[in-house]
């Protein structure tokens, strides 16, 4: 290193020494992130999701007051649906499955609830329904709650970011009627505006109260399967193919090490091996001639010259 | 009818949003806007490259100029290594490179205590590698007595290549007079081909050879020619 050093002008190493700051800055502050900061997110509609748009402070309310929660990280259709409680679905990523749909309708007709809510909750919603409920991105921001079940409560504040078009025969819970926020049929309710329930505005007027309603008295799972969580963790959620990236880099700098590093074995030779002394040579080749018959004489020749002749 | 008192329920909520993992903790990012700017260029570049790549044919293309840019990394890679250590080679030669005048000093030294035959093939040595630096033979690894003996048109010498290979390959011990008659003939031999050198110029394969002159001075196992 000290080598390649020396060996660059000055400016590459005004470009290293600058590279090697932001890089240093940066993984310095990032650690410090890691250890002392933090940053609210996570999938819209998801239990973990701390973010403006997420609903973790709904599931937090709920154990505040006692009940039980469940995040569900099986998909509905494989998941143990608690019994009885109630099946939380806000917006979720994934379309309803036909095993997730029929294993929420024998939930409703064991006698749970199902909450469906926002735009892709809807689907579910109309699905279990058999009816679309014709849901549409408008709405009032101030729904009126209309029927027995959010009784009691008159501040409901949202975004105004949903409403049912065709609520069908379902009952409206939150209106107005023409286009209401939340419906109900049997122990199905739909909730159009998911604003109502997302963590930036639960603490506004009497929205934590209709979260605390709507999940009634538990145990209360939440689908977080179709926000993308799985049942793996650790080593083993991460996608293959970054594991294989990762793997490809790692080999790579393996690589890198061993060509830079030093080399193992006998020390090279900073000369070739040159040929052994002549005086070696020459006695090897004296010790072949030794072991070697004397050559035939003259006379020796002469005489089989005269026999062949004969 | 709702069994819930909105009010409570209401500062319940306030109260987990006030937790710490609802608020945001930052930290200063001085270079943030920085950075941003860079992975915004970044990106302007990379997003076309990573839409082309995901054709098929982008893909074949796209490998195909990892594979030439790696190679011709490589090849760049090892021709400056290969230079690099060829350069420091030199250095280390030059640096092992023998003194003609220090070979003398050292054959005397032998001579003084006995030791005839080290003295004589120093003698040589030194004689040789005068010769090499006047141009009248060429510095190559693989000279021998006999191709210097063609090379050197001076009568004395060959009587002097004829010595020192009795003395360093035949095992013949050296005498006095082998010693005398390099002290007394060297100065002539060098004259001579140094005369004959300036006026027919160096020799062609002295050119460039210094690396190999000076192995053929240093190597100590060279026993095959002039440096054992």
């Amino acid at each position: 290193m000290t080598g390649w050093w020396g060996r660059v002008g000055p400016v590459k190493r005004a470009v290293a020494v600058v590279l090697g700051l932001v890089v240093g800055v940066n993984l310095l502050l990032a650690a410090l992130d890691a250890v002392v900061g933090s940053d609210p997110g996570g999938p819209t509609g998801s239990s973990y999701a701390t973010g403006d748009d997420g609903v973790a402070a709904w599931a937090d309310l709920l154990r505040a007051r006692g009940v039980t929660v469940e995040p569900l990280r099986r998909p509905l259709g494989e998941a143990d649906l608690p019994a009885g409680g109630t099946v939380v679905v806000v917006d979720p990523a994934d379309a309803p499955t036909p095993e997730g749909l029929a294993a929420l309708a024998d939930h409703l007709a064991g006698g749970g609830r199902v909450v469906a809510v926002g735009a892709a909750g809807s689907v579910y919603a109309g699905a279990l329904l058999g009816a679309d409920l014709g849901w549409q991105p408008k709405g009032t921001a101030r729904p009126t709650p209309a029927g027995d079940l959010l009784a009691g409560l008159d501040d409901l504040r949202g975004d105004g970011t949903g409403s049912f078009a065709t609520p069908g025969p379902a009952t409206v819970e939150a209106g107005p009627a023409a286009a209401p926020v939340v419906v109900s049929t049997g122990g199905l309710l739909a909730v159009a505006d998911p604003s109502l329930l997302h963590n930036a505005r639960l603490a506004d007027g009497d929205d934590a109260a209709l979260a605390v309603v709507l999940a009634g008295s538990g145990p209360v799972a939440f689908a977080e399967a179709e926000h993308g969580y799985g049942t793996t963790r650790g080593l083993a959620a991460v996608p293959g193919p970054l594991k294989a990236a990762v793997i490809g880099l790692v080999l790579a700098a393996l690589v890198g090490l061993w060509s830079v590093g030093q080399r193992l074995g006998p020390a090279e030779a900073v000369d070739r091996p040159l040929p052994p002394p002549r005086r070696a040579y020459v006695d090897a080749l004296g010790a072949a001639l030794a072991r070697t018959p004397d050559p035939p004489t003259p006379e020796d020749t002469r005489d089989r010259s005269d026999t062949l002749a004969r | 009818m709702a069994e819930v008192d909105p009010g409570e329920a209401r500062e319940q909520a306030r109260r987990v949003l006030a937790g710490d993992r609802y608020q945001a903790e930052d930290v200063p990012r001085p270079l943030q806007g920085v950075l941003r700017w860079v992975g915004e260029r970044i990106e302007d570049v990379s997003r076309p490259v990573a839409d082309a790549l995901g054709t098929p044919a982008g893909l074949v293309i796209g490998l195909g100029a990892v594979a030439v840019a790696t190679t011709l990394l490589v090849l760049a890679l090892v021709r400056r290594r290969t230079r690099v250590a060829e350069r420091e080679a030199v250095t280390r030669r030059r640096a092992r490179s023998l003194d003609p005048a220090a070979l003398d000093r050292e054959a005397e030294a032998a001579e003084a205590v006995g030791d005839l035959a080290t003295a004589v093939r120093l003698r040589f040595r030194a004689g040789v590698v005068r010769l090499e630096q006047a141009g009248a033979v060429p510095a190559r690894v693989d000279a021998t007595t006999a191709r210097l003996v063609g090379r050197v048109d001076v009568p004395a010498f060959a009587p002097l290549a004829r010595a020192f290979d009795e003395v360093a390959y035949g095992g013949r011990p050296a005498t006095p007079a082998d010693v005398a008659a390099a002290r007394r003939h060297w100065p002539e031999v060098l004259a001579a081909a140094t005369a004959a050198t300036a006026v027919t110029g160096p020799h062609p394969e002295r050119a460039g050879d210094q690396t190999r002159r000076e192995a053929v001075g240093s190597d100590r196992r060279f026993g095959g020619g002039v440096g054992a």
